[in-house]
């Protein structure tokens, strides 16, 4: 594993009562980590902390070297942090062009050609540029949350935090975005949340699972599908006794549990290790 | 097919500045360019970069977005257009919020002119601005949505800049309408008050929320008005109570300064989100 682009022990973020994360650990390098989680596991919260707009109540934290609670440390990371929120929330009297250049001038471009030059290139990496002139209230939910993925691509950043920027997107696009992503990721490090574990199985390198606040597995993606070898099943009716079962496109039902005796066992996929993590952690396969 | 070729430098100056050449040079290099394809393409590249600037600064014509009346007047005062525009670009710092002020400070001195009491306009005077120092904290306010949080200039620089900007035409559409009470010294009288509760909600948001801030400051203000009319008798003209006689006036710069002093000190908490927002 190459030097770690982020180091963090023991962050803890509460809001009132309830606990949003409670002591995690965890180590990025370079290369891509998927952030899986159900909603409400804690997962925007953590993107937020390591993006600098929250600070945790507990725990160290090293961002790119420096130390996010100080205003020094906090400036450093942020020069070289590209960070796409769950909810941009964007002035949408804004056109894409002039969304991204206000972003682009609070990340210190001030000269305003080679500013301009490069918003041009972010807008067009995401395939933008034909309708960058265009107010983001007349674009798609996809054009828009392209937009967003656009800004955090501003001067090739070091870090880059994604809070599920596949939403939203059609196939086409997700596939555009894989290939985007991957030409970043061969010189950056990149952590994306998401719900897709598809995302996951083609784009990531490693994986966190975050389930209540806490790191539940971290590894990489074959490692979070080996979770449930000897788990998943193919058969043509439903077996009462799984935990988990549904119908294929096949028509036939796939079952993720304890398999009965001379079970047709099928290689798990990522979602089937993560399915079994988070049932395990619920308590019904224990 | 010639077997002889224009120099290089003679090429490139043909391409980027013909007018350099003189008449007989450009001439010859028209004319043999008409048979030599090498040329042609060494032409060509030659044009290539100065083409290529040209069409940079076409689009950047094309695609710069339009500076707002606020960014213009900004401009005009000597900021960079970069920080003009992150200032300006705030929309509660839009005319329209302006006029609104407008609008209730004149119906209020109208008001006034017409009972003879300035009461009404010395009550809600001094809240406008702290009304307008809230409008460019909510989170519909920046431009930039939560990305922008997370960026350099985020923070206690263009925080304050922003609520700088929002002050200056409130204050002085504040000042236009008093200019309608009746009484000059009452005009004035509600300007420290302002200035504190502007530096007071500024101070407090790095506290609480800059809703409850604003919120509790306008409570607060109701209610020393109210105790003050209930201690000192309701006979009195609210302009002429403690709050707005020299003492009044005394302790309000002293906490606008205060405020603004702490303000400095607690700079660094305008730099995340929950502060901010």
């Amino acid at each position: 594993m190459s030097t770690p682009t982020v180091i963090a022990q023991g962050v803890s973020k509460r809001f009132g009562p309830k606990v949003a994360l409670a002591g995690v650990d965890l180590h990025l390098a370079s290369g891509i980590t998927g952030l899986l989680g159900p909603n409400g596991a804690g997962k925007t919260t953590l993107l937020r902390i390591l993006a600098t707009v929250l600070a945790p109540d507990r725990g160290d934290l090293e961002v790119l070297g420096h130390d996010p609670s100080t205003a020094d440390g906090r400036l450093a990371v942020r020069r070289r942090l590209g960070y796409l929120p769950q909810e941009p929330g964007f002035h949408r009297s804004f056109s894409a062009f002039e969304f991204v250049d206000y972003v682009a001038i609070l990340k210190e471009w001030s000269d305003r050609r080679s500013r301009h030059d490069e918003v041009r290139r972010v807008l067009s990496l995401v395939g933008l540029e034909p309708v960058m002139g265009t107010a983001i209230r007349k674009l798609s939910g996809g054009m828009r949350r392209r937009v967003a993925i656009a800004q955090s691509l501003l001067g090739d950043p070091d870090l880059l935090v994604l809070d599920e920027p596949t939403a939203g997107l059609d196939p086409e696009q997700r596939l555009r975005f894989r290939e985007l992503l991957s030409a970043v990721a061969a010189r950056s490090t990149v952590l994306l949340s998401t719900h897709q574990t598809d995302d996951v199985a083609a784009l990531c390198n490693r994986v966190i699972v975050l389930l209540a606040g806490e790191v539940r597995f971290a590894g990489t993606p074959q490692e979070l599908a080996a979770l449930a070898e000897g788990r998943v099943w193919i058969d043509s009716v439903r077996d009462a006794a799984a935990q988990l079962a549904w119908i294929t496109g096949e028509g036939m039902v796939r079952h993720i549990g304890p398999p009965p005796a001379g079970a047709h066992l099928v290689p798990p996929t990522v979602e089937d290790g993560y399915l079994t993590l988070s049932e395990a952690t619920a308590g019904a396969l224990v | 097919m010639t077997t002889w070729h224009a120099p290089p430098d003679v090429l490139a100056r043909y391409a980027r500045t013909p007018e350099a050449l003189d008449e007989v040079t450009a001439a010859s290099v028209e004319q043999h360019l008409l048979a030599c394809a090498e040329c042609r393409s060494g032409v060509a590249q030659a044009a290539a970069p100065v083409a290529s600037a040209s069409w940079a600064a076409i689009a950047d014509v094309i695609d710069r977005p339009r500076a707002s009346i606020v960014e213009r007047l900004l401009a005009r005062f000597g900021l960079p257009d970069h920080l003009a525009r992150v200032i300006g670009a705030t929309p509660g710092l839009r005319v329209a919020w302006v006029t609104t002020i407008a609008v209730l400070g004149l119906g209020a001195a109208a008001i006034a002119r017409d009972t003879g009491s300035s009461a009404v306009f010395l009550a809600i005077a001094p809240l406008l601005p702290l009304g307008s120092v809230l409008l460019t904290f909510l989170p519909a306010e920046e431009p930039g949505g939560e990305a922008a949080a997370a960026t350099p200039l985020h923070g206690a620089g263009v925080a304050i800049r922003r609520t700088v900007a929002a002050l200056v035409p409130t204050f002085l559409a504040l000042g236009l309408a008093s200019a309608a009470l009746p009484r000059l010294t009452e005009a004035a009288a509600w300007l420290l008050p302002g200035l504190a509760l502007a530096a007071g909600v500024l101070l407090l948001a790095t506290y609480l929320r800059p809703v409850l801030a604003a919120t509790t400051l306008t409570a607060g203000w109701v209610g020393l008005l109210t105790a003050v009319r209930v201690v000192e008798g309701r006979h009195l003209a609210l302009a002429d109570t403690v709050v707005f006689e020299p003492t009044g006036q005394l302790v309000a710069l002293a906490l606008a300064v205060l405020a603004a002093g702490l303000v400095h000190l607690r700079r660094d908490h305008f730099s995340t989100v929950e502060v901010t927002w």
